[in-house]
């Protein structure tokens, strides 16, 4: 345990007890905060390892990279398949999502422990919608399983790869524009974040200049500078932001748009200033 | 409420709607003046639209001036300056056909171009040679070696991805002296090379996506997106290799110079297979049955076939 | 039970800076106007004080460089319509600048000297722009993190309009100056080179980059959950950690067994962020240089399924009848 660990180690306030009084799991093992939530969350991932392993051996390339558990079968559209023709993916699929949910509430009850906001969980849950949304929402929306992406390291790659190029070309999908916008402005900002944490700290005996320099630079280099708790609210909804519009991108493609091209021929609408 | 945080809105909605108002009326004062072109091929502006213009009579492909003398002194040297209705003169491309086949294939020729006989013809003496005439050559040794070159071979090769029918002058003209064209992005220049920088290989990709555009499909349709350069398995993509090739051949070889390039959009318009096919390589329909059918338009050479003079 | 948005605290006073010989030697060493709040802002807990900025003799040159670029982006794009403003703004996305084929001096403006100039201006604000950064860096006694993080930045660029063009001995390498043109350059570039998916630096730049997100997630989302209890005074905490900092630690050391501390977070962000374009550049520049094709040099070590794998057609996932066999012989470029 760290030094001052102890004081916040108490029993109690997790989701569970509040609702039904008693959480038999509300414990550490080790480190690890266990919790309902994280036997749950366990047991989802040791079914799902275990069928992945299944399939991958009876696949039988076990390399890390090429190994796939590939999606049904186009035929077999909503419905279960066989457990080579995209069963194993299903089932994978499903431990996955559960698991993933279930280490989301596991955060919210650490969360209620240490009495702090639900913003980490939240932020995890965005970041979920993005697996839920390719895997379950849009081949839902599409009527078929197949449009879910390949469980496999380079499987996936080629995934998108032709995912892309059947949209003609996803870089005008302006979901996606924005997407990328917004990732490499979170890279950039959180680049500059971290230059300024680590470029003033303990440079100088009087902590009030210390945080002075931080704004005072920001608003010389660039005219703005917002805040210490500021970055952090900017950082946060820029990746909200990001993975929302992300899911956006992936969402309106094959299911309200077939090509990103033609899309912007909507721009010879009223053009009534040319010519 | 506040009545001027609605102010913004509404400015946005006025200028949406006085769009909507002012567009038709601006269309139609712009209506009266003349086109201007809009760039299209190699342009780094992407894809160019032309619509089909079939009044359009540049020098030399319109229809014969009737009243112009008619010069026996050069290339129209052989042929008798006095025309026999009935008999056959200055045939070359169609030499072995009998007189009925013959109008028959006329018969065709003008339905299929949605022409007279007046736009290769000079009627007073149907044997004399214009340039629509010379150029209804070609279009024959170019139809025919498309069909015998190209298409069989295909439909032979890949059976699972042919339908019957053949391609003849219909399938490109569907009516009309000129083609639509369209989804004519740098057509087959640039496949005679292959693409050695990303600059060149956008051109290339262009002329892709104008490909899969007239076909009505996307990448996947030939390509597996891996690699587009070595992964060339895909029995579409044979195809493509040949159609690529054709096209190549019918713009270098067989197109008057100053006519827009042939490109995938001009037989398959927007459809995996061309929707305008005649049945089995000539039409040999009997003129008769053209003349009662009413959806087509009058045959122009019905009274010459009966043999009566005009 | 804590809530889900904390309020935010009160902002500290402002403070303009001290003197310094720095800001003395300059000779553009102005602040530019007066600094002035915008309340609005305080309900999203940012700062409410907007300005001054410094001007400074690296960041006039810079911005003087860039409005030229962008002036020679419209002329040069004017030129591809014919002067038909209508036209430009409709064409607006497409309007693109190739670059010359060749390494010399573009024959004519048209045929990619207007992409030349365009670069060379680019590239000088981008450069003085880092000379700005490092000059205030210093005046304000930084470590200069931020500098070799927009070093970096630009070695990026420079590697994807300059280093690489220049060993691969063509300027149509690089990619238009235009909106569409840029996009468009990065669908050719993977399409030529083998569907740079398979690089692996590719890879890598994906791996920090969408890790520099989650970690922009997760640290945004710790301090905002922990700020009631002082948290986002980070380099306070670092010297000193209270319960909010306290709080941070224990969540994700019960959450994952590991936990960083209030300043070694920085430390994994800043690298992660940076790792985003190093590894690009390292992709980019072995790209056509070492390896021709991404998706061979794939097969060839093992990582891609061979393609008889492939042989579920990309959209239905029927078997397809392969016709021959793959052309790994093409010739490339």
């Amino acid at each position: 345990m760290l030094e001052f660990e102890a004081v916040y180690r108490k029993p109690g306030n997790t989701l569970f007890r509040h609702l039904l009084g008693t959480d038999p799991f509300d414990w550490w093992a080790g480190r690890y905060y266990v919790g309902l939530w994280g036997v749950v969350s366990m047991l989802f991932t040791l079914i799902g390892v275990a069928v992945l392993f299944t399939a991958v051996g009876q696949y039988g390339d076990w390399d890390l990279w090429r190994a796939n558990v590939h999606a049904p079968l186009r035929e077999y559209g909503l419905g279960f398949s066989p457990f080579l023709d995209g069963g194993a993916w299903e089932v994978v699929v499903i431990c996955a999502t559960g698991a993933f949910v279930s280490w989301l509430l596991r955060e919210v009850d650490i969360c209620r422990k240490l009495e702090m906001g639900y913003h980490v969980p939240l932020m995890f849950g965005f970041a979920i919608s993005a697996w839920v949304t390719l895997q379950i929402i849009r081949p839902l929306w599409m009527g078929c399983w197949c449009e879910g992406f390949d469980l496999s390291f380079t499987g996936h790659l080629t995934w998108v790869s032709n995912t892309g190029f059947r949209y003609q070309n996803f870089y005008l999908n302006p979901f996606h524009a924005l997407g990328v916008t917004g990732f490499f402005l979170t890279a950039m900002v959180l680049a500059m974040h971290g230059s300024a944490i680590l470029g003033t700290y303990n440079t100088s005996k009087n902590p009030v200049q210390e945080e002075a320099n931080v704004d005072n630079f920001w608003r010389d280099y660039i005219g703005y500078s917002i805040g210490e708790y500021g970055i952090h609210w900017l950082g946060f909804w820029l990746a909200i932001f990001t993975l929302v519009v992300s899911d956006l991108c992936i969402l309106t493609s094959g299911t309200i748009f077939y090509d990103w091209v033609e899309f912007w021929q909507f721009q010879h609408l009223p053009a009534f200033w040319l010519h | 409420m506040n009545i001027k945080r609605l102010l913004g809105p509404l400015v946005i909605v006025c200028t949406l709607a006085l769009a909507g108002v002012a567009q038709p009326l601006l269309d139609t004062a712009r209506a009266a003046g003349p086109e201007k072109p809009v760039t299209g091929n190699n342009s780094p502006l992407g894809v160019g639209h032309f619509d089909r213009n079939p009044a359009d009579a540049e020098k030399g492909y319109g229809p014969v001036d009737q009243a112009a003398p008619m010069d026996f002194s050069t290339q129209n040297a052989n042929v008798p300056k006095t025309y026999v209705p009935g008999k056959l003169y200055n045939v070359q491309v169609l030499k072995q056909y009998s007189y009925a086949t013959l109008l028959n294939q006329m018969n065709y020729y003008t339905q299929s171009l949605g022409v007279q006989c007046t736009y290769c013809h000079n009627v007073a003496n149907f044997a004399y040679d214009t340039p629509t005439k010379k150029i209804s050559r070609t279009m024959q040794i170019m139809s025919n070696q498309v069909a015998s070159g190209w298409i069989d071979p295909v439909k032979k090769d890949y059976p699972n991805y042919s339908v019957s029918g053949a391609v003849g002058c219909v399938t490109c003209h569907r009516g009309a002296p000129r083609m639509a064209v369209k989804w004519n992005i740098v057509p087959v220049a640039y496949l005679d090379y292959k693409a050695k920088t990303t600059k060149q290989a956008g051109y290339v990709v262009n002329s892709m996506y104008s490909a899969s555009k007239s076909l009505g499909v996307n990448c996947l349709f030939c390509h597996n997106t891996a690699d587009f350069v070595s992964l060339q398995y895909y029995p579409t993509n044979k195809i493509a290799h040949r159609m690529w090739a054709m096209v190549d051949k019918i713009n270098h070889q067989y197109l008057p110079a100053n006519v827009k390039a042939v490109t995938c959009y001009t037989c398959h318009q927007g459809a995996k297979w061309p929707q305008a096919l005649v049945t089995a390589g000539l039409d040999q329909t009997p003129v008769e049955a053209h003349a009662s059918h009413p959806a087509v338009h009058e045959n122009p050479g019905a009274h010459l076939a009966s043999g009566v003079a005009h | 039970m804590a809530t889900v948005i904390n309020r935010p605290i009160a902002m500290p006073p402002v403070q303009h800076p001290d003197p310094s010989p720095m800001d003395d030697a300059d000779l553009l060493g102005v602040r530019i106007g007066e600094p002035f709040r915008v309340p609005f802002l305080k309900r999203f807990g940012v700062d409410t004080q907007l300005g001054t900025l410094w001007l400074g003799t690296w960041g006039v040159l810079s911005v003087m460089l860039f409005l030229a670029g962008v002036g020679v982006q419209i002329l040069g794009g004017l030129t591809l319509v014919n002067g038909d403003l209508g036209a430009y703004a409709h064409y607006l996305f497409n309007i693109q600048l190739l670059p010359p084929d060749g390494l010399g001096p573009a024959k004519s403006l048209a045929e990619g000297g207007f992409w030349q100039i365009n670069t060379a201006l680019f590239a000088g604000s981008v450069l003085c722009w880092a000379g700005r950064c490092y000059e205030r860096l210093m005046r304000y006694h930084w470590r200069p993190y931020l500098f070799f993080a927009y070093l970096s930045a630009i070695l990026l660029s420079a590697t994807i309009w300059v280093f690489r063009p220049l060993l691969m001995g063509t300027w149509a390498e690089a990619p238009a100056m235009g909106l569409n043109g840029d996009l468009d350059w990065a669908q050719n570039f993977s399409v030529l080179w083998g569907n740079l998916y398979y690089n692996p630096w590719h890879m890598l730049a994906i791996f920090f980059l969408f890790g520099s997100t989650m970690l922009w997630g997760m640290h945004g989302a710790t301090i905002l959950a922990t700020s009631a209890e002082g948290s986002h005074h980070e380099v306070a905490e670092i010297k000193d950690m209270h319960s909010g900092s306290h709080k941070s630690m224990l969540f994700w050391r019960w959450v994952m067994g590991f936990n960083a501390n209030p300043k070694t977070i920085h430390d994994w962000i800043w690298w992660f962020s940076v790792g985003v374009v190093v590894s690009s550049a390292i992709g980019i520049i072995t790209t056509g240089t070492f390896v021709n094709d991404w998706y061979v040099w794939g097969v060839d070590h093992g990582i891609v399924a061979q393609y008889g794998d492939m042989t579920r057609d990309a959209v239905n996932q029927r078997p397809v009848p392969l016709d021959i066999t793959v052309n790994m012989s093409m010739p490339r470029p």
